[in-house]
């Protein structure tokens, strides 16, 4: 195989101890949870400070340094603009800028922050250091999305044993700790993204049948509507995040009440179930018509579900309860705390990839990946819905004559035109050999592995020919930014390859400096007028050079001053053997 | 296994005989015993045991049993092992002149039938249809009457794709 394409954060981290711990976490848009399975035992929550859930929120003091958490949140109503929350929603457009304070961070670096305080804290708690752990995402994420949450992983320190989608954990737990067999669908609506997934459990097997949903279908977007029509309008002196905030927490107080209220800052808010209701139902239609799809991708009839696991905050809203139980003909299922199920899973299939289990998860791909052809057209290559891991060979051949490289644009979705569907990545084809056209025959391979991410690899059949190509990340982060990012919050002082490089070169170039100057001094007799101008010449440009940043010049004139000298040091070698030479016996040495 | 096994057909992947009809629980069974054993999940724990030979195993088996899993795609596969078609020939028009007469008289049906009831009426023919095909396709691919269970295969892909519309 010539070139594979790998995605970065491939490499482990270099924790050989501590093999076989791994937690899991929930990563979510609006909370955040960790867990962690001892060895026979139920899976159980790690709650930090207290608490079981942790807001995903940061703020950011003057110094740049980022507060997580409940405390994050409580800075929303004095300083909301240097308070991130939600970043979740992010996750898709992993290079977009978030300005707080004098920073500028991408989703990944938010994200990670929040990762990098659960994971102190809970060494804190557990008392042991903690290097692995899986990381849900919801079932819908695209690989851009998951490729920014591995990512984030891995700038907190974590290796990424696996992503696991949501309300495959979801369904894990329920599996394992309530004995569940037979068909069931997960409701899966979270603050930000919505999936409905049928999932078959048979014995040790857990296995995803179909998956549908909506990257930008969530609670967050209830609360945005919300605050469209009642706070937009009447009340422009409240921040817009301070505004969501208190939304939410109304929101949660009508899952009880009837009508809720809050007093802020001698403001009163309130807000009915009827009216939060109203405004919701259009969001819950648009889950059910999901639900529908997925029944008819999976062509299981209703009545073959033996249960509904709802999964998410959003879920504990009544209404929500009631649709669902009127979709699918039964009460949905609530043994497990929607809001901490997933997390659960997590550390079930924590404990499975360290521990190892008899446990089976199959998963799906969630979105077709296809690739653009003529005309702006998708030609689907491997479609949704296909068990993890797939690959797929395509073969490609060349247009032109002595044709050497081929543009390929890879998108994600279902819709015909590559303008409606995501683009995952554009990259080159190079090292084609140069034949007429139509007889070189690319095969470019495509493989989604478990974690639902993207391998590319390509060979030229007809001479074998091999060559490296470099893939762009899906997100937008190069992986030279994140190895930027990584240098920088991890181990500081570590510089990015070209760096290293260039004190590489200096360091060489000072010790050839160093060996000429002191051989200069002792034996520049030997050397005639015209040789010691040149070597002179020599230290001279390379003196210039390492004034520079240019690594290549000063490579080149180290190279220079090692050849200049070359006959001067043969010289010296032969004058110095010759003097130890001097009167000894041959017979001595 | 050896590297052979990447050059197997789907059915000898799962070691299953050669036939249109399979049990499906049996197949689903031997699916899952082959992901027990390849899944990336399990090999994750297991390295040692399989060192790189595996790679590439579990995607095998997924696309095998993709393939096996639907009838279409499995009748499609059979008539390809067989050499009956081409491996990467796609059915499509057809050339039988009974089968375009049946074709073009369905169509007529599906933009006819508007009521529900003219619909379910549709979709309880184009079920006994399939069900027709599929044994006489059976029967043809016992027979070793090669062009008969092309025609057929053609057929029942455009019957599906009928009975998809119409839902």
């Amino acid at each position: 195989m010539l070139l594979q394409l790998v995605e970065p954060g491939q490499t482990p981290l270099p924790h050989a101890q501590e093999e076989s711990f791994a937690i899991g976490i929930d990563l979510g848009t609006t909370h955040s949870l960790l867990a962690f399975a001892s060895e026979e035992n139920a899976p159980q929550l790690i709650p930090l400070q207290g608490e079981r859930l942790i807001p995903s929120a940061v703020y950011y003091t003057e110094e740049g340094y980022p507060i997580v958490g409940k405390k994050a949140l409580s800075m929303l109503s004095q300083d909301p603009r240097n308070v991130i929350r939600s970043i979740k929603r992010f996750m898709h457009y992993g290079s977009q800028r978030h300005t707080l304070r004098d920073l500028a961070l991408t989703p990944v670096e938010i994200s990670s922050h929040i990762l990098a305080y659960l994971k102190s804290q809970a060494e804190r708690q557990l008392g042991r250091p903690i290097h692995k752990a899986v990381i849900t995402v919801p079932a819908y994420f695209d690989e851009a999305a998951r490729t920014a949450t591995r990512d984030a992983g891995r700038l907190a320190g974590l290796e990424v044993l696996r992503l696991v989608n949501e309300p495959t954990a979801a369904a894990l737990a329920y599996g394992l700790e309530k004995k569940a067999q037979g068909i069931y669908a997960v409701y899966d609506f979270g603050g930000g993204t919505f999936d409905l997934s049928l999932l078959k459990l048979q014995g040790e097997v857990f296995q995803v049948l179909a998956t549908r949903g909506d990257m930008n279908l969530g609670g967050d977007d209830i609360d945005h509507a919300l605050y469209q029509e009642c706070f937009h309008t009447k009340d422009q002196t409240i921040d817009p995040k301070q505004a969501l905030f208190v939304i939410r927490l109304l929101k949660e107080k009508l899952t009880e009440q009837n009508e809720a209220s809050l007093t802020i800052e001698n403001h009163a808010y309130t807000l009915t179930r009827q009216h939060l209701e109203a405004i919701a139902q259009p969001f819950i239609d648009r889950t059910l018509e999901h639900c529908q799809k997925a029944l008819e991708d999976a062509d299981i009839r209703k009545e073959d579900i033996k249960g509904v696991i709802l999964v998410g905050g959003v879920t504990r809203m009544p209404l929500i309860k009631k649709a669902v139980e009127a979709f699918f003909g039964k009460k949905p299922l609530d043994d497990l705390n929607p809001d901490e199920v997933v997390a659960y899973g997590a550390a079930l299939q924590a404990r499975a990839l360290t521990q190892g289990s008899n446990n089976l998860l199959l998963d799906v791909a969630p979105l077709s990946l296809g690739l653009e052809t003529f005309g702006g057209i998708v030609e689907k290559i491997i479609e949704r819905n296909s068990p993890l891991p797939v690959s797929k060979i395509q073969e490609f051949t060349t247009h032109e004559e002595g044709q050497t490289a081929m543009l390929l644009h890879i998108v994600q979705g279902e819709r015909e035109l590559v303008q409606d569907c995501r683009s995952l990545a554009r990259f080159e084809l190079h090292g084609i050999p140069p034949l007429p056209a139509g007889i070189a025959r690319i095969q470019v391979q495509f493989t989604v592995d478990v974690d639902g991410l993207l391998t590319v690899t390509a060979k030229e059949k007809t001479t074998g020919i091999s060559q490296y190509i470099e893939i762009k990340p899906s997100y937008g982060l190069s992986e030279c930014d994140l190895l930027e990012m990584i240098s920088t919050s991890l181990t500081y002082g570590q510089q990015d390859l070209e760096a290293r490089l260039l004190i590489e070169a200096k360091v060489e170039a000072e010790r050839i400096q160093k060996v000429t100057l002191n051989a200069l001094e002792t034996d520049q007799d030997l050397l005639e007028e015209k040789e010691k101008k040149l070597i002179q010449t020599a230290l001279q440009s390379l003196n210039e050079a390492l004034k520079t940043q240019d690594r290549t010049k000063i490579q080149q004139t180290t190279e220079e001053l090692a050849a200049t000298t070359h006959p001067f040091a043969v010289k010296r070698m032969t004058y110095h053997l010759n003097e130890a030479l001097k009167g000894k016996d041959v017979t001595t040495l | 296994m050896s590297s052979s096994f990447f050059s197997m057909n789907a059915f000898e992947k799962f070691n299953l005989p050669f036939a249109l009809n399979i049990n499906l629980e049996d197949l689903e069974q031997r699916y899952f015993k082959a992901q027990h054993q390849y899944h990336p999940d399990r090999l994750k724990v297991s390295k040692v045991a399989h060192e790189n030979a595996t790679d590439g195993y579990a995607a095998a088996f997924n696309e095998a049993y993709q393939l096996l899993k639907d009838p279409l795609k499995r009748a499609d596969h059979l008539l390809k092992c067989l050499g009956w078609l081409a491996s990467d020939e796609n059915l499509s028009g057809a050339q039988d002149p009974k089968l375009l007469a049946l074709m073009m008289n369905l169509n007529e049906r599906i933009e006819d039938a508007v009521t529900e009831k003219a619909k379910k009426n549709l979709s309880c023919f184009l079920e006994n249809e399939i069900q027709q095909s599929w044994n006489e396709l059976e029967s043809s691919i016992d027979s070793q009457d090669k062009g008969n269970a092309v025609t057929l295969l053609t057929k029942l892909k455009y019957l599906n794709r009928l009975k998809l519309n119409l839902k």
